[in-house]
């Protein structure tokens, strides 16, 4: 009987043990077959001693294999760390014994990464000799005698073994000889592996498949690269007694032995450099924390703050987190010293320190918030905080921290970048030779928002391909390739900071920006070991709001803050109301405008629950109309248990918020405090069956049994569904009601200050500045065009004289497309006193190019040197040529004529975005086209249920995810905005118009609400006007 | 009006895309883009455009059919409509992607005047199944400029003067920058461009646009290079009375292989193929492949394969015509223009030599080239080509298996064998529906020949090939 590895020999003893020792997971992209988790499940089911996890030139998996270790719960096994490093067709394969050689592995790594592009590395074997003094080195030859043996052979002395793989194919019997000779000529020792891809032969389709994928061709035309079969697997040990010498394999226990290191010796150290030197952490925090509270609480700090504080100190001295706390106060305490607004936000509001620290700006004491949300002795992981920094400024930010703790103490922290729906299926059908047009026709007209579980059999159809066997293989592979890792990319803001050098915890690597450094581990990975991130995000508001006192400090002579604004003031509150919101912080969209005239917030506690309504987990559990019903008094508020009253009592009873439905579980539903952690971590997939099945089942019957009605109850299941697609913490909306009643405050007051300061932080928000300046010329605002004479570079305010009111707003340069800040400062810096008198005095400055000459006439920035812009534009490209080498001739006369109104209007909108002469709306009234349509501002007055005609520039099309297919669109006449409503079915029916139109005539049914705010107008039929106007061209805001 | 200008907007697609005229929606992207290049009118009704990007198109008519526009098709449909012209017409250039220029004053006495000679054109090209936008001008970019903008006109200098005003500039077909720099100086018609100096249109604007200009106006003479139609050998052959057999054609049949090989050496050009049909009276042609084994241009190579394909052919019906045609050729390598030749050219000619007797007595269709494939299985390394090709992929040396390969697998009795080496495992092929997962082992068998033989997970064991 012949000897295959995989049949049952005569030998009945059990096997001995084996270690895996070269193991790649799919964290070495597009090469490995298995997840790090499965690799270890399945080595402990096989009765493996250990495995080593040694993606290439990389320890980005490890982490999740280790968590995987530790729900197995078999301290016996282990696993080891370690990294592959090809160097022409050798392989190195470097262990880590301990937390010394592991730091030499991490630095090799990245070493290696650095010199490299984004996603590559570059190693030699001398690297070797340089960074790996105690780790162990297991070579794979190919060929016998290397010249850089005899270096590694003196430097790697009992630590060098030669690596023997193999795979029962055509090779091994060269491999064996090569071996085993080398190890006879060097005496070294040589230990077996099974090269792993995979943790099961089954993975095979996948691994060629991903083949297919990194040479970026149809497997079937590159069957040479493909693995021949699927012996790099991890194998039975049977099969391994059957292939190996026995002394091969204890080999691989001894060197397993031999290794030490786990994760959890990674002893994270805060940095020490935010504690001033003589006073400890915990006094320092105690101290700044007070100083703080006397600030907040100028009037003394009440006792029930006092408490407050002293209990979360005490928490935090418990669990060491003073360090922590003192970074992100240092952090925050040097914007604020750069005079750069920042905000933290997220559960961090949940604290008082916080708030003391001035990290946080929402008072917890007034919104109730759990502290325990924030921070918790039961969970031992770090907190974690998110400040939000001015957008155009938090580079700065992070300069500072590179600056302070040091470019080897901090990182950015990595974000994995997984396969998705789309992308598995556009790379799959690639490597299977797939036609790719028919794809992306299946692609573009299947509902992936609506998508159910059977997906992949309703986007995988015959269509696709002819050959049945394919398509069945499609379907396979494409139920392993979703989620596998695709490549890393760089988080949005995670930055880790830690005392010890970064680069001995972690390898770090270039990301795709210049001067970043991204490390090999993300979020989750650093939460697992506890390794402190501090989240330095970007928001554009805080940008906008800066500016905006700056400009009003100017204005009023005196230093503006936002402690100048004055809190609950009730005209601001009518005026969300109205759902006059354009340019507001979180409350402009066409949702949220929808949503407040009927919510009608009268307070701040009612904007913190306007801003989390509009969200999936409301809408899902259909929680929206009870609350506004009880909110206005049309329906008692009724808390369904007694024990529910201190979580729901605040929200009428009715659960908006996801830290209500999880105390709902917690008091309702029984939850231990595991499971309510295990519910907050896992919404995402509440849906899926597995552990969350669990769950589910449990709240349901908890609450049943404690007599909720069914319906309640599949509503709350609904509700965890919503929120696991998009978590809104009440911490969060918390501190963006801050931020939105302020900037609707500033609106209110300081109309023109607030529209000069959103235009000169623009990209933001979700108007386009043509939206703004409409908006804020319907409020009275003055908008002066931009000039040569009058203009900067940013918009400015041009008050009026002698008073402090805020005059007109004057556009800078930065509006004119095209034009570099450069020239536009240069133009500004020799302006003479008197303004410029000709185009030939601007001219001659130097550095000013033809080019910015005429894209300022276009923009009609050269008016007041007189002509029309055309005639300018004639004139300024002809300047070089006739004061130049030619100077001597007179151009021939040309008349050039005059643009029209509309071509005024085109050229408005292609140089500038916007135009503040005519609204296209009003040239087509003029012209009589739109002599049947109502406008903007007579919706108002007309009875609700009349069907009319509207018509507008299309600024908006929405298709939320919590609509079931319906379109909202925002037309836009020279009297304001209409909101419009397209069903589905009349979607589908005029579809062209919907997706192409840029003015659009509607016909169709007026509605308004009870409470007289919200219209919007059902459309039945839709008309694409837009060759009324041409080449005229404005941008929508579409599907976004 | 010297010079006339056909504008075929849907050339590809009329070309190449049986049903483009149906009304399934069809579109055209650009290689590897995703921007549709070209529809057929179905699609225009459902919404799409050019330029229009391709998930846009098919969220706006699913049942879009897409295909990728090749470049070499679209130079072929061109060479095509240009050919058609050239029968009409002496001087005929292309104007890649889809436009021809003809010269009509010098044709005068065959077409006509220009409304004439556009209407005969507009009726071939119709008949032929395009659609053409044909206009005729004083010089040729003017008459390319009133096909493009859609104006099937015959227009003399001051006719097509007057018009200009109307053409706006989208019509000249410049890029996208140019014409913006144009509409930002309010210059929207062809006539205010032409009424500009040509100085400061080339300086202000655009250096090419106003040589464009100039060519248009007349003010520079421009004539496009004429086109040369793809060579093609023709030769035909009226008999005087109806033949029942080839046998006494043989005569002429030589005579027209011999003027074959001349036209092809006049030209150093070889070919591969020639085709002779043979014509009926009452019967449709009867068609003949006459194919060589390597490109040829000697009249012995050509002479010995048509008289051995003749020899096999079975006439069923009396012949009153022959012909011989051939369009694919190619260019002779320089070495072979030497006049001595070299020991490899010697024994690759002997090679050839062999194979056209070998495809004379057997059939070229019979002989078949070996080459290796890169796929793992064995069955499927080996792979029959119709022409000899330079191997890519070499198989690794050392390979431990027969060169006598079973040509399907025998199932065996493993009981007769002593296995000497093994296993190699296979597992792979699983795109196809013949995925193999075998363990392979060298064993000798009990008649003492050394045989491959693999097992299947099922058990059963076969013999694969012999090694000795």
């Amino acid at each position: 009987m012949a000897g295959s590895p995989d049949q049952n020999g005569g030998a009945t003893a059990r096997p001995a043990g084996f270690a895996e020792l070269h193991c790649i997971s799919n964290y070495s992209f597009l090469r490995g077959a298995s997840h790090p988790q499965e690799l270890v499940e399945r080595a402990i089911e096989l009765g493996y001693g250990g495995l080593a996890i040694t993606d290439e030139c990389s320890v980005a998996g490890v982490v999740k294999a280790w968590q995987q270790l530790q729900a197995s719960g078999n301290p016996a096994f282990k696993l080891i760390i370690g990294s592959e490093f090809r160097y022409q067709d050798d392989c190195f394969v470097v262990l880590a014994t301990d937390k010394q050689a592991y730091s030499e592995l991490c630095r090799l790594i990245s070493a290696c990464r650095k010199t490299a592009q984004k996603g590559e590395y570059s190693f030699q074997p001398q690297s070797l000799i340089e960074h790996i003094h105690r780790g162990l080195l297991l070579w794979r030859p190919a060929q016998p005698a290397a010249p850089y043996l005899p270096a590694l052979l003196a430097h790697f002395r009992q630590r060098l073994w030669l690596l023997l793989e193999l795979l029962l194919s055509e090779s091994d019997e060269a491999h064996l000889q090569l071996v085993e000779s080398t190890a006879a000529q060097y005496r070294l020792p040589v230990v077996c592996s099974s090269y792993t891809h995979m943790h099961d032969r089954s993975r095979k389709m996948l691994q060629d498949a991903l083949t297919g994928i990194r040479l970026n061709q149809a497997v079937t035309e590159i069957k040479q690269h493909l693995l021949p079969n699927a012996e790099n697997y991890l194998r039975p040990l049977r099969n391994i007694n059957k292939i190996y010498k026995p002394a091969y394999i204890r080999e691989s226990l001894a060197i397993a032995g031999r290794c030490h290191f786990k994760l959890d010796d990674i002893r994270y150290q805060y940095p020490k450099a935010c504690v001033p030197a003589h006073i400890s952490a915990r006094d320092y925090l105690r101290k700044v924390t007070y100083a703080g509270a006397r600030q907040r609480y100028p009037k003394g700090i009440p006792d029930t703050v006092v408490s407050t504080i002293e209990k979360e100190l005490g928490i935090i001295a418990e669990l060491n987190y003073e360090y922590y706390f003192l970074t992100i106060y240092d952090i925050v305490r040097q914007a604020r010293h750069m005079e750069i607004l920042c905000q933290g936000r997220g559960s961090a509001a949940n604290s008082v320190v916080c708030y003391c620290l001035h990290i946080t700006e929402v008072d917890p004491t007034e919104v109730s918030l759990l502290f325990e949300r924030f921070i918790s002795r039961r969970r031992n992981e770090p907190p974690d905080i998110d400040v939000d920094f001015e957008n155009a400024r938090r580079e700065e930010v992070i300069q500072y921290i590179y600056r302070k703790y040091g470019r080897d103490h901090c990182a950015i922290a990595a974000t994995v970048i997984t396969y998705r729906a789309k992308s598995a299926l556009r790379d799959l059908a690639k490597a299977l030779g797939i036609n790719m047009l028919q794809l992306e026709n299946l692609i573009a007209n299947y509902g992936w928002r609506y998508r159910g579980k059977d997906w992949i059999d309703e986007v995988i159809t015959p269509e696709l391909s002819a050959d049945n066997h394919l398509l069945q293989c499609f379907k396979q592979l494409l139920t392993q390739l979703v989620g596998f890792p695709r490549h890393l990319s760089q988080h949005v803001g995670g930055f880790v900071i830690s005392e010890p050098p970064l680069i001995d915890l972690v390898p770090i690597e270039n990301a795709a920006m210049a001067d970043r450094t991204v490390i090999q581990w993300d979020k989750e990975d650093l939460e697992a070991l506890g390794l402190m991130k501090v989240d330095v995000l970007a928001l554009g508001m805080l940008t906008a709001l800066r500016k905006c006192f700056a400009y009003i400090s100017d204005l009023r002579q005196r230093p503006f803050t936002m402690s100048d604004i004055e809190k609950e003031d009730p005209q601001i509150y009518r005026m969300l109301q109205r759902a006059d919101t354009v340019g507001l912080f979180q409350v402009e969209s066409r949702a949220q405008m929808n949503m407040l005239p009927r919510l009608r917030p009268e307070k701040y506690y009612d904007l913190v629950v306007q801003i989390a309504i509009v969200r999936p987990g409301p809408i899902h559990g259909d929680m929206v109309h009870p609350y506004l019903r009880r909110k206005h008094g049309e329906e008692d508020k009724d808390v369904p248990l007694k024990e529910l009253e201190p979580v729901l009592d605040r929200t009428y009873g009715v659960p908006i918020f996801q830290e209500q439905v999880i105390a709902l579980a917690i008091k309702g539903a029984d939850f231990t405090p595991d499971e309510a952690e295990e519910l907050r971590r896992s919404m995402a997939s509440w849906k899926r069956e597995g552990h969350m099945h669990r769950l589910r089942q449990k709240l349901t019957t908890n609450l049943l049994g404690k007599g909720l009605s069914e319906e309640y109850v599949e509503r709350i299941c609904r509700q965890i569904e919503g929120f696991g697609e998009y978590g809104f913490p009440e911490s969060h909306a918390a501190s963006f009601a801050l931020l939105a009643y302020t900037s609707a405050w500033l609106k209110h007051y300081y109309p023109t200050a607030f529209l000069c300061a959103l235009l000169n932080s623009q990209p933001m928000g979700f108007y386009r500045p043509w939206q703004l300046i409409q908006d804020a010329r319907r409020h009275g605002v003055t908008v002066l065009p931009v000039d040569i004479n009058q203009s900067d570079w940013d918009a400015k305010l041009e008050p009026a004289a002698a008073t402090d009111r805020e005059g007109a707003l004057r556009l800078g340069f930065r509006s004119v497309k095209g034009l570099s800040q450069t020239v536009a400062e240069q133009i500004c810096r020799q302006r003479p006193p008197r303004g410029y008198g000709s185009m030939e005095a601007l001219f001659s400055i130097a550095g000013i190019e033809r080019e910015a000459l005429e894209t300022l006439a276009s923009a009609n920035a050269l008016a007041s040197l007189g002509g029309h812009r055309f005639q300018q534009r004639w004139q300024t490209s002809g300047l070089a040529f006739y004061s130049g080498l030619f100077s001597g001739q007179v151009g021939e006369e040309y008349q050039i004529r005059q643009p029209s109104r509309t071509e005024d209007l085109f050229e408005d909108h292609a140089s500038l975005g916007f135009s503040l002469g005519d609204h296209p709306m009003a040239l087509l009234r003029d012209q009589g086209v739109l002599g049947d349509c109502v406008a903007a501002e007579q919706l108002a007055g007309i009875t609700s249920g009349t069907e009319l005609y509207v018509a507008g520039v299309v600024v908006n099309r929405q298709r939320p995810k919590t609509s079931a297919g319906v379109t909202f669109l925002t037309l836009e006449d020279e009297t304001g905005s209409i909101n419009i409503i397209v069903w589905l079915q009349n979607a589908l029916r005029q579809m062209e118009e919907l997706v192409k139109a840029r003015i659009l005539k509607i016909y169709g049914l007026m509605e308004q609400d009870r409470s007289g705010g919200v219209i919007h107008v059902i459309a039945y039929r839709l008309f694409d006007i837009s060759s009324q106007l041409g080449r005229f061209n404005s941008k929508s805001r579409d599907f976004h | 009006m010297n010079w006339l200008y056909i504008h075929l907007p849907h050339l590809y697609g009329e070309t190449w895309l049986a049903d483009f005229h149906s009304s399934q929606p069809m579109a055209l992207t650009r290689a590897q883009g995703q921007q549709i290049d070209a529809i057929n009118p179905a699609a225009r009704t459902c919404g799409v455009d050019i330029d229009m990007s391709l998930s846009t198109a098919f969220c706006l008519c699913p049942q879009l059919r897409a295909s990728v526009l090749d470049a070499r098709r679209q130079r072929r449909a061109l060479q095509r409509a240009a050919a058609i012209a050239a029968r009409h017409c002496a001087w005929v250039a292309e104007d890649p992607p889809c436009g021809i220029y003809l010269e009509i004053a010098s044709m005068a006495k065959l077409l006509g005047r220009a409304l004439q000679a556009q209407s005969t054109l507009q009726q071939v090209f119709q008949q032929r199944g395009y659609s053409a936008v044909i206009a005729a001008a004083p010089n040729p970019k003017a008459a390319r400029l009133l096909a493009r903008a859609g104006r099937s006109q015959c227009c003399d200098q001051r006719q097509f003067e007057r018009c200009l005003g109307d053409i706006p500039v989208t019509a000249l077909g410049i890029d996208a920058k140019t014409e913006l720099r144009l509409a930002k100086l309010g210059l929207a018609s062809v006539e205010d461009l032409a009424r500009l100096p040509h100085g400061d249109l080339s300086y202000r604007v655009d250096t090419g646009l106003a040589l464009y200009v100039d060519r248009i106006s007349g003010r520079q003479t421009w004539l496009p290079p004429p086109f040369q139609a793809p060579e093609q050998f023709r030769w035909q052959l009226d008999l005087e009375q109806d033949f029942d057999s080839l046998e006494p054609l043989r005569f002429f049949l030589a005579k027209g292989i011999g003027e074959f090989c001349h036209f092809l050496q006049q030209r150093c050009l070889a070919a591969q193929a020639l085709q002779l049909t043979l014509l009926h009276r009452r019967r449709p042609p009867t068609n003949v492949d006459v194919r060589l084994a390597a490109i040829d241009n000697r009249p012995e190579s050509w002479q010995y394969m048509l008289s051995n394909t003749v020899n096999r052919l079975q006439l069923e019906a009396p012949i009153i015509a022959m012909q011989l045609r051939a369009s694919v050729f190619e260019a002779l390598d320089r070495q072979e223009r030497q006049l001595f030749k070299s020991v490899s050219q010697e024994s690759g000619e002997k090679k050839s030599q062999l194979l056209n007797r070998l495809g004379a007595r057997l059939g070229m269709g019979r002989i078949h080239f070996l080459q290796i494939s890169t796929d793992p299985r064995p069955e499927y390394q080996t792979v029959y080509a119709s022409q000899a090709a330079v191997q890519k992929h070499r198989p690794p040396a050392g390979r431990n298996t027969p060169l006598w390969l079973a040509p399907q697998p025998l199932p065996t009795d493993i009981d007769q064998y002593t296995i000497s080496r093994g296993p190699l495992r296979l597992n792979t092929g699983w795109w196809d529906r013949n995925g193999a997962h075998r363990d392979y082992y060298i064993a000798s068998h009990t008649t003492l020949s050394t045989q491959w033989v693999f097992r299947q997970p099922s058990g059963l064991w076969y013999i694969h090939g012999w090694f000795a």
